[in-house]
């Protein structure tokens, strides 16, 4: 075996037990927040999987260190989101939003819950991408501001302002839904 | 006031219809086939050309090698030699002369004027030597011109421009 099979070797061994080790240390916190930002089950657990595919394409993009790599990844899983949200149009989102309030009626759960959920999720999927991480990280998982700005990638400013509007726009979804 | 309430409410909302309070996560079937394939999708290193270096260095060596040889500081212009020149003055045949007299081809070469004198050595007359005529030195001719030539005159011109010149006589051969 030549020197350089051998280092190529090693090189493949090290990107494959650092990858591991990012997967087994993030997909649950991954996966929650898939859950939260996308319509169904099998789409989080899509984005999830296409995001650690990316981080095992490109293995030197992945920063070193638990926050920052952690960060790539929720940046990297709100870009998946972006780029599902732009290949699906408004109708066919508005259509899919109909088909799962028919799923959910149809289920025969009629609790409170599932009403819930659904509402709430019917109401996440009208906000961009980016404004939806920032309510889920933000209301939904507890994560202060500064925190958010860290893991998107953008300031504090802009979090806010996120969040200022996505209240806006999910008080006049829910609320109103609530009064009915 | 009535945003905070809203806000309240809104949260409260929000955390009642989590998407994800409902969802056990994933499986455990799930974790691991998921893992399996992020872990086989690292991308295998591409083959190294390991040829590649050796061949450039090669070239370069090739390349190094024909410059020296083509401008390198041995390659200078050769050095004028030294060569025999006889002028010889042509005297009347001796009866003893063999045949093989007129192999010597120098004989013909016409002597200078009995009145010309003999140019010195002197720098600032330095210029090449012309050559009447180049004879190979055979050791089976000395005879032969010696016999056939009274009066030999033999020039050296130096590389420096110095120009030797000797006059033999058949006697000074003998």
């Amino acid at each position: 075996m030549t020197t350089s099979a051998i280092l190529d070797r090693h090189r493949t061994q090290t990107a494959t037990d650092r990858l591991a080790r990012l997967f087994d240390a993030h997909h649950e916190r991954l996966f929650r927040l898939a859950r939260r930002l996308s319509s169904d089950r099998e789409e989080a657990r899509d984005l999830v999987q296409e995001a650690f595919l990316r981080a095992a394409r490109q293995p030197a993009a992945v920063p070193e260190g638990a926050q920052p790599e952690e960060a790539w990844l929720v940046r990297t899983l709100v870009n998946l989101c972006r780029d599902r949200f732009r290949r699906l149009g408004v109708r066919s989102r508005a259509a899919e939003e109909i088909r799962r309030d028919e799923r959910e009626a149809a289920s025969g759960h009629p609790e409170e819950a599932a009403v819930a959920r659904a509402t709430v999720q019917a109401a996440l999927a009208r906000l961009s991408p980016r404004r939806r991480a920032v309510v889920v990280l933000h209301e939904l998982e507890g994560v202060a501001v500064r925190e958010v700005a860290r893991l998107l990638g953008v300031t504090e400013v802009t979090v806010r302002w996120h969040l200022l509007a996505a209240r806006r726009d999910l008080a006049s979804l829910l609320l109103k839904e609530e009064r009915r | 006031m009535n945003a905070d309430l809203n806000h309240d409410r809104l949260r409260r909302i929000l955390q009642q219809g989590d998407p994800a309070a409902g969802d056990p996560g994933l499986t455990a079937e799930e974790v691991h086939t998921l893992r399996r394939t992020v872990l086989t999708a690292i991308p295998e290193p591409r083959p190294r050309r390991a040829w590649l270096p050796a061949l450039a260095a090669g070239t370069a060596v090739l390349i190094v090698l024909a410059l020296a040889a083509a401008l390198g500081p041995w390659r200078r212009p050769a050095a004028p030699r030294a060569e025999v020149q006889v002028a010889a003055d042509p005297a009347p045949a001796a009866p003893s002369v063999p045949p093989a007299v007129s192999a010597a081809p120098a004989i013909t070469i016409p002597p200078p004027a009995p009145g010309v004198p003999v140019k010195s050595s002197r720098p600032a007359l330095r210029r090449p030597v012309r050559a009447l005529r180049t004879l190979p030195v055979r050791p089976n001719d000395a005879p032969v011109l010696t016999a056939s030539l009274p009066v030999r005159e033999i020039q050296f011109s130096t590389p420096g421009g110095t120009r030797v010149i000797w006059e033999l006589s058949a006697k000074d051969i003998r």
